[in-house]
């Protein structure tokens, strides 16, 4: 059995409950509690540490050694961000973007994931499709996007961005989509087809109204996917529909630079909706994430 | 099958007399619509993607086949299989293959051994768990391009925290120019992804882990198993479909890696983080050698490919 276990080994011990004396046991009860919370700080910090930067002012970033807690907070950052930086805009057009990709995603991806469910048609061909689309480098794939767009005139445009995001989270959507729709028992559309509601009245007025908050919870990954991705709009925006994650690469030029403080902005504002996703919607991130390869 | 005895059912129903051509043509007709409804449901986005996608990979295929330069004027010149050629005998792409490995297993290692240990850890009942996981977890939504700039400011080599609290520790002052220095920008980088990332492999192998009923544990302390001993013996054997699918889904990840390149270090200093992500990129969007940029994707491609098919078959015939 051994042989077989990957090579992996770690100190620690395993969380078998001591029932051994008292002092020993609040020893250990408070230790463990104070890793706990290490462990959390280290993984908050960076977001901390972007924040309060955030609200100090240049004198305060820069000074060495680097002061933790601002003593003079300041929002002048934020207003620079807006006012000089028009970071109003890329905001905006991450908003459009990621949410009207949401909208052509689902409503491609929802009648997908039903045929499959329901009629079984495809459905091993699906995993397989969007593994193999995972596995190519993403510029195999933004590469001829941006050659063809530029053709159509589709290089800086909604439309573009929507279509090429689209193509890349419809298979998603659908492959997680397909769980729920597999556990939705039958016979209840059945019965509602049989009352004379014709397919697509019973899947709209019955099945999808039931799905709702499995299907709320895909449209906010695929929003919140879209709103992360670098590369694609990267390469098919320019000044007027550049996303925020764009706006990044161009705000921190140099870190000697004032704009230090309005690139730590920057990025806490595009942090938000992942962090509004783990602290609310965390119980369905394990079957995002592993593209329904998993089930909780 | 069903459907035709379903539509036979309907018609004795209507009180036709069982004619059976009209009743069989009734049936058939029924019986080629209810086989159509699937496609009629799945046909837009099957068109949509496959059409998009396929024809995206031949396009690219196409010009892998030409000397396409944009910033060159003149029509793109049919080469046949140059450009291959020249990527066989790139001795940069082979680097930034060999690069990119440096950073993706290293940072693969880590991230699997800090996630079963956090997920072991917190493994148990504790009061405030939901909240400590929750918290935890953070990094894992936060796009690639927003930990690469926090980041940045983090391991900024006077101002940021990082090298401040070292000099703390240390006593004595520390200024490592993590991401400008070449022995420590690789290290930066696989910094950064084993706070992004190892959450999830946290959650993932935390959802394996309550999968393990406690009998088998009872089992084997019954038998004096203990510690250590139960982890390696029983834990790990249990756990490992998820470690696969762990290792796929964040190894598929990091050889692909670009945000992060792009972000923190443009593939600097020198070009000592050059992935190949980031390689190709240049080629294609930096100096516009279209067709060279195109024939090195599909190589890559079909590099990973292979490569991930052999790794599939091989954890197929050991989990047998």
């Amino acid at each position: 059995m051994t042989n077989h276990a990957p090579g992996v080994a770690y100190p620690v011990q395993l969380p078998m409950a001591p029932k051994k004396s008292t002092p020993l046991k609040v020893i250990k009860t408070i230790g463990f509690y104070a890793l706990v919370i290490l462990i959390i700080a280290f993984f908050l910090f960076p977001t901390l540490w972007v924040v309060v930067t955030s609200f100090k002012l240049p004198v305060e970033y820069f000074s060495i050694p680097p002061r933790w807690i601002p003593e003079a907070p300041t929002l002048d950052h934020y207003r620079k961000m807006f006012v000089d930086y028009k970071v109003a805009g890329a905001i905006q057009n991450s908003i459009i973007i990621s949410a009207a990709n949401t909208i052509v995603t689902l409503l491609f991806a929802v009648p997908l994931a039903y045929a499959i469910g329901r009629y079984r048609a495809g459905g091993s061909f699906l995993p397989g499709w969007i593994i193999s689309q995972r596995m190519l480098p993403p510029v195999a794939i933004v590469l001829p996007f941006f050659l063809i767009f530029r053709q159509f005139k589709l290089i800086n445009t909604y439309q573009g961005m929507i279509i090429a995001y689209a193509i890349f989270f419809i298979p998603f959507a659908a492959w997680i989509l397909l769980g729920f729709f597999e556990d939705f028992p039958q016979d209840i559309q059945d019965a509602a087809m049989i009352d004379g509601a014709s397919e697509v009245g019973a899947l709209v007025r019955i099945v999808l109204p039931l799905l709702a908050s499995g299907i709320f919870v895909v449209a906010l990954l695929v929003f919140i996917f879209t709103w992360n991705d670098l590369l694609i709009a990267l390469v098919l925006t320019r000044q007027e529909t550049r996303t925020l994650m764009v706006f990044f690469t161009a705000a921190l030029v140099s870190p000697t630079q004032e704009d230090f403080g309005v690139a730590a902005g920057a990025v806490g504002i595009g942090m938000i909706p992942a962090y509004l996703f783990a602290l609310f919607g965390q119980r369905y991130l394990v079957r995002g994430l592993t593209m329904g390869g998993l089930k909780e | 099958m069903g459907q035709r005895s379903e539509s036979v059912r309907l018609t004795a129903a209507e009180g036709r007399p069982s004619v059976w051509p009209s009743g069989q043509a009734y049936a058939k007709g029924k019986a080629r619509r209810r086989r159509l409804t699937p496609f009629y449901f799945a046909g837009p986005a099957v068109i949509f993607v496959f059409v998009g996608s396929i024809f995206m990979a031949l396009y690219a295929l196409y010009i892998s086949f030409f000397d396409y330069q944009l910033q060159r004027p003149g029509a793109p010149r049919f080469v046949g299989l140059k450009n291959y050629a020249e990527a066989f005998t790139d001795a940069k792409l082979w680097t930034s293959i060999w690069q990119t490995f440096t950073i993706a297993v290293p940072a693969l290692a880590l991230e699997i051994v800090f996630g079963l240990a956090l997920a072991m850890l917190l493994n148990r009942s504790f009061r405030g768990r939901a909240i400590a996981i929750s918290l935890i977890v953070t990094p894992v939504m936060v796009s690639s391009a927003a930990a690469g700039m926090a980041w940045r400011l983090l391991l900024e080599p006077r101002y940021g925290p990082v090298n401040d609290i070292l000099s703390r520790l240390s006593g004595q002052p520390v200024q490592i120019g993590w991401l400008s220095s070449v022995e420590w920008a690789r290290p930066a980088i696989v910094l950064t992804d084993v706070w992004h990332m190892t959450p999830f492999v946290m959650l993932l192998v935390l959802a394996g882990l309550g999968s393990i009923s406690d009998d088998i544990y009872g089992a084997a302390k019954i038998d004096g198993a203990s510690g250590w001993r139960l982890f390696v013996d029983i834990t790990l054997p249990l756990l490992k479909p998820i470690l696969v699918l762990v290792i796929l889904l964040r190894g598929i990840d990091l050889v692909r890696i670009f945000d992060l390149i792009f972000i923190m270090t443009k593939g600097g200093p020198g070009t000592i983080t050059k992935t190949v992500s980031y390689y190709i990129y240049e080629n294609g969007l930096s100096f516009f050698r279209i067709g060279y940029a195109s024939a090195m994707a599909w190589i890559v491609a079909i590099f990973f490919i292979i490569f991930s098919k052999f790794y599939l078959d091989y954890l197929r015939k050991e989990s047998r």
